[in-house]
């Protein structure tokens, strides 16, 4: 019996082996998205190790306040500074490396904030339907009639101005999406027959919603993440630069970048490196959403 | 015997996968006489729609492409010249598919459609002038003419009320409605061939039965040649006056209707004509294993790893020739080599089968042995007592 | 009920009395109903332990909703299903779940009926999760059990149905369906997206089944042909209700109704020794009407070739025209 169960387990793992390859073919067919794993695999790499990779970690307040350095202020991009320093003279370089962990986090909290509320409503008002399901979704579309920006600014203006706030600001805007995305998934996976299936062998409904529907509804639900990403990320940096996420001096994205604003155009680099950096974590998490969709092959509006 | 209308020669396609290349089509030869009706019957996955794609030019390239292999109509070749295959498919083929609600655009009437097809029809390469010509009014056909050609059809497939059927939708129409539009339509540019793939497979009976007579009719009354896709050997019989057997690529057997359903000669056709439940009896024995990986065909016979009578040694290394028997009857198996009759080829077959089923091996087999007979019963009991 | 329980064993293990299943028309903007479609109508018949009854019709003449109601997939509007002598035609969502282990379904698509992100072993054992029967080895053990006894390799387990055959799916559907010993099953085409090597030993392993385990089959097909060979008796149903019932052999052998008739000559044959069962050629005029707006008196005479004027006005009844043999006809009334 082990022989077999040893080849037999040898047999499954052969299974998985040919679906990463499948997996990996996929993505070699759509270059781009591989520089978008790269770049997201980057600024992940980044966020974790910042205080080893920046030159000048307590500029960007790490371990105590951001040290001023004012004989320094407004040194140009060198090889002392790549990016140049602030009106505190602090390595901007640095900065934009910690503003890293900022948004990662904010994208993180918003999005994980936004599926757990959005996808369990989804499922039950895609599954339940009748009177429910239509109060569950009516809902949704109020929260979806309004633009996301206005309507994160409308959360975030009575709240204290600080990161935190944002991300709750934005989380608040964000859960719809996904609740409208997963209804429209479940109402027609629901009509597949083996949720008819479980429900002849008795299955309760929880059962069918999590156990057969929700699992036939997460490759959706993972594009639409890694795409999202980026968008959570661009509103966060929006809101700082408006002075409703994270304060002055924490080295956010958005935040320096309005900073750097009242030094433009003689101190350029002030603004647009956390300018450049927000450029390339919203690409690389669109490049990667877009292979997904083709990995995971599915459709997200 | 005048020459054949149509006439397949050697076609190999492969398909680029990612699984590497299929080959799908493995030199198959076949041809159609004028006046004649032939069926192309076989299993899902073995080919025939490929060809019937390839004889209409629609063949997908890539991921398909025709390696070998070459196309008359008429004696002239098709297949090297894209230009006379184009100009013989808009002249002289009517095309009928499988599926009425998507070879029919859902936005459009059936009399815009009816009425785009008779202003195109023969044309090649028409220019974005003349579409926009088209779409103010200006056609070259007068609308009246157009009109009573469509209701002239119309009335032909018995279609009641065709005046009021030109201004319905595909969808406004029943499936059997449908699918004689799309009969129409394929007969309104005059063809004297149609190319028909399972348009009746998503019928009732009862309405595939009209539909089988409809089609008859036309073929007879306009005196036209057809190639008809089917893998239901019923249909066939009704339809067609020969048949051919397709398998895994390769034609197993060619022979006229009788011939083939009565006393079928090739194992793989003897299976399936068994398998087929009949109001006399059914056998059950089904043909053991599945169609085989095409991007790894089995050497010799493509049969041979699911055949009852394979001979080791032979089958597994010779790919078996068509061989020709009496009254035009064709089969590519082994066991025929010696122009044998059929009663002793049979024989052999049945001997060697049994020296198969008895030595255990066992063909292509996906199913385990079953050595534990232990009651169903037993072991949930067994289970509810634990549980308890 | 209190007489009905007297004597089990020859009771049949379903009886069906005058099932109804309607669906509601809705229209306008407060949903009002407008009207109904009778997908099911007035339907009895009985099913004995070991027999196979099937169900035979054309798209759109109610034969699934039937099976799925008999299944109480659906809620039937009228009429009762008497399951081992309990009406479970009213049966809550919670009473039923000790008979939802005696009748399982084995539906037309196998692609669609196996949940493709689960394994075949996840698959299989469902029903004991659910259920919440046998420790984890148990379970296992059984699942090994039932795809040997659906003659499938057991490293399937391992599995994704997207990793199989047609065949071989259908296969993990039925031993799916017996994971728990069920007395019925509701076969809803359970060969009709295979080809016909494959049905036929899909076919053989659902009879072999049946001799071993003593099941019940209320089998859903349009394939005449097939109900010839494998139904003990057959039932034709048109637009919601029965139009003829009958032991295999006397339906075959001498149909009643008109629309049998019509089914049997439109019936393409392979082979010639076949035609012996085909009655003469009958011309069939046109198709299953709109079940919401279903013809007056009987519901087939727009179609029938031996109509009279009666047909239009009265709706005839099913009526004994043999041993076992029903059927629903305006001709019937004269010759008795």
């Amino acid at each position: 019996m082990s022989s077999l169960t040893n080849w037999v387990q040898s047999e499954a793992m052969e299974n998985r082996k040919e679906s990463a390859r499948r997996i990996a073919y996929r993505f070699r067919q759509n270059p781009l998205s591989l520089v978008g794993l790269g770049i997201i695999g980057g600024l992940v790499f980044v966020a974790i190790f910042a205080p080893y990779i920046a030159r000048h970690p307590q500029d960007a307040g790490y371990m105590g306040e951001p040290a001023v350095d004012f004989a320094n202020r407004f040194a140009e991009p060198s090889l002392a500074h790549p990016f140049g320093t602030d009106q505190a003279g602090r390595d901007i370089l640095s900065r934009v490396i910690f503003g890293t962990r900022y948004s990662l986090a904010l994208g993180l909290f918003v999005l994980t904030f936004a599926i757990g509320i959005g996808v369990p409503v989804g499922l039950v008002a895609g599954y339940v339907g009748g009177f429910v399901g239509q109060a569950l979704m009516r809902l949704t579309d109020v929260f979806l009639s309004v633009p996301p920006l206005v309507l994160a600014l409308a959360v975030a203006v009575p709240l204290q101005p600080s990161l935190r706030n944002a991300m709750i600001a934005i989380a608040v805007v964000w859960w719809p999406w996904y609740a409208r995305l997963v209804y429209g998934e479940v109402v027609s996976v629901r009509e597949e027959q083996f949720v008819e299936a479980s429900r002849g062998i008795g299955a309760s409904r929880l059962r069918i919603i999590f156990r057969e529907i929700l699992p036939n509804v997460m490759a959706p639900i993972t594009v639409k993440f890694s795409l999202d990403m980026g968008y959570a990320i661009l509103i966060g940096a929006g809101l700082g630069f408006l002075g409703l996420g994270a304060q002055p001096p924490t080295p956010e994205w958005g935040t320096m970048i309005a900073e750097g604003r009242a030094y433009l155009p003689a101190q350029w680099w002030y603004s647009t490196f956390p300018g450049l950096a927000i450029f390339l974590a919203v690409l690389g998490f669109n490049l990667l959403g877009d292979g997904l969709r083709d990995v995971l092959d599915v459709e997200v509006d | 015997m005048t020459d054949p209308i149509l006439e397949l020669r050697d076609l190999e396609v492969h398909f680029n996968t990612f699984d590497g290349r299929a080959e799908v089509i493995n030199g198959v030869d076949l041809t159609v006489e004028e006046g004649e009706t032939v069926a192309i019957v076989g299993e899902s996955g073995c080919g025939k729609s490929v060809t019937a794609e390839t004889v209409m030019g629609m063949l997908p390239q890539p991921p398909g492409e025709i390696v070998n292999g070459e196309l008359y109509y008429r004696d002239e070749e098709l297949l090297g010249d894209e230009t006379a295959h184009e100009r013989v498919k808009t002249e002289s083929l009517g095309m009928i598919f499988q599926d009425p609600m998507t070879s029919l655009s859902p936005v459009f009437t059936v009399g815009e459609m009816m009425r785009d097809v008779m202003t195109y029809q023969n044309k090649t390469n028409v220019g974005w002038l003349e579409i926009f010509r088209n779409i103010v009014g200006r056609r070259d056909v007068s609308e009246a003419d157009m009109h009573d050609r469509c209701i002239e059809l119309l009335d032909r497939l018995q279609i009641p009320d065709p005046e009021g059927i030109l201004d319905r939708y595909p969808i406004e129409l029943s499936g059997g409605m449908r699918q004689r539009v799309l009969i129409a339509m394929a007969m309104l540019g005059e063809p004297e061939f149609l190319i028909a793939d399972e348009p009746t497979t998503a019928l009732d009976v009862t309405v595939q039965d009209q539909i089988l007579d409809l089609l008859s009719e036309q073929v007879k009354r306009e005196d036209l040649s057809m190639l008809y896709i089917t893998h239901n050997l019923g249909v066939a019989r009704r339809i067609a006056d020969r048949i051919y057997v397709m398998y895994a690529g390769e034609i197993a057997e060619v022979g006229s209707c009788e011939d083939i359903l009565d006393e079928p000669l090739h194992p793989y056709s003897r299976g399936l004509v068994d398998s087929v439940p009949k109001l006399t009896e059914f056998d059950r024995e089904g043909i053991e294993g599945l169609i085989p990986n095409y991007t790894e065909p089995p050497s010799g016979c493509r049969f041979h790893p699911r055949c009852p009578a394979a001979v080791a040694g032979e089958c597994d290394v010779t790919r078996p020739p068509r061989f020709e028997l009496a009254d035009g009857r064709e089969v590519a198996c082994l066991l025929y080599e010696d122009g044998l009759s059929p009663a002793a080829a049979n024989e052999i077959a049945a001997t060697e089968a049994d020296t198969n089923r008895g030595s255990g091996t066992t063909h292509g087999r996906s199913s385990g042995p079953r050595e534990s007979d232990e009651s169903i019963e037993s072991l949930t009991q067994r289970m509810e007592d634990a549980n308890e | 009920m209190s007489d009905a329980t007297d004597d089990r064993t020859d009771d049949p293990l379903l009886r069906v009395q005058n099932l109804e299943k309607y669906y509601p028309i809705t229209g306008g903007l407060l949903k009002k109903k407008v009207g109904e479609v009778k997908a099911v109508d007035g339907v009895s018949f009985e099913l004995g332990r070991g027999e196979t009854l099937a169900i035979v019709g054309e798209s759109g003449c109610g034969k699934t909703t039937l099976g799925k109601t008999v299944a109480r997939l659906h809620e039937p509007t009228g009429g009762s299903i008497l399951f081992d002598g309990q009406d479970i035609g009213t049966l809550s969502e919670r009473e039923l779940k000790p008979v939802r282990r005696e009748i399982q379904v084995v539906y037309q698509d196998p692609t669609s009926s196996l949940n493709p992100r689960k394994r075949i072993k996840d698959i299989v054992a469902e029903p004991m999760t659910v259920h919440d029967i046998g420790t984890k080895a148990q379970r296992r053990e059984r699942v090994v059990e039932l795809l040997r006894r659906v003659d499938l390799p057991e490293d399937f387990r391992y599995r994704y149905p997207s990793e199989l055959s047609g065949g071989q799916q259908q296969r993990v559907a039925i031993a799916r369906a017996l994971t728990l010993n069920p007395s019925l099953l509701v076969l809803d085409e359970p060969t009709s997206a295979l080809d016909v090597s494959v049905q036929a030993k899909v076919i053989s392993l659902l009879e072999e089944l049946q001799d071993d385990l003593g099941l019940s089959y209320l089998m859903i097909t349009h394939d005449l042909s097939l109900t010839k060979n494998i139904a003990d008796r057959i039932g034709v149903m048109y637009l919601g209700k029965l139009m003829e019932k009958a032991p295999a052999a006397s339906l075959f052998d001498d149909p009643q109704n008109p629309y049998t008739e019509q089914l049997l000559s439109a019936i393409p044959i392979v082979e010639e020794s076949e035609a012996a069962y085909k009655p003469d050629r009958i011309s069939i005029q046109g198709e299953t009407p709109d079940p919401s707006d279903p013809p007056s008196g009987c519901s087939f005479h727009p179609r029938c070739h031996r109509t009279v004027d009666e047909c239009s006005r009265t709706e005839p009844e099913l009526v004994d025209v043999g041993p076992d043999h029903t059927s629903r006809c305006v001709h019937h009334d004269d010759t008795d």
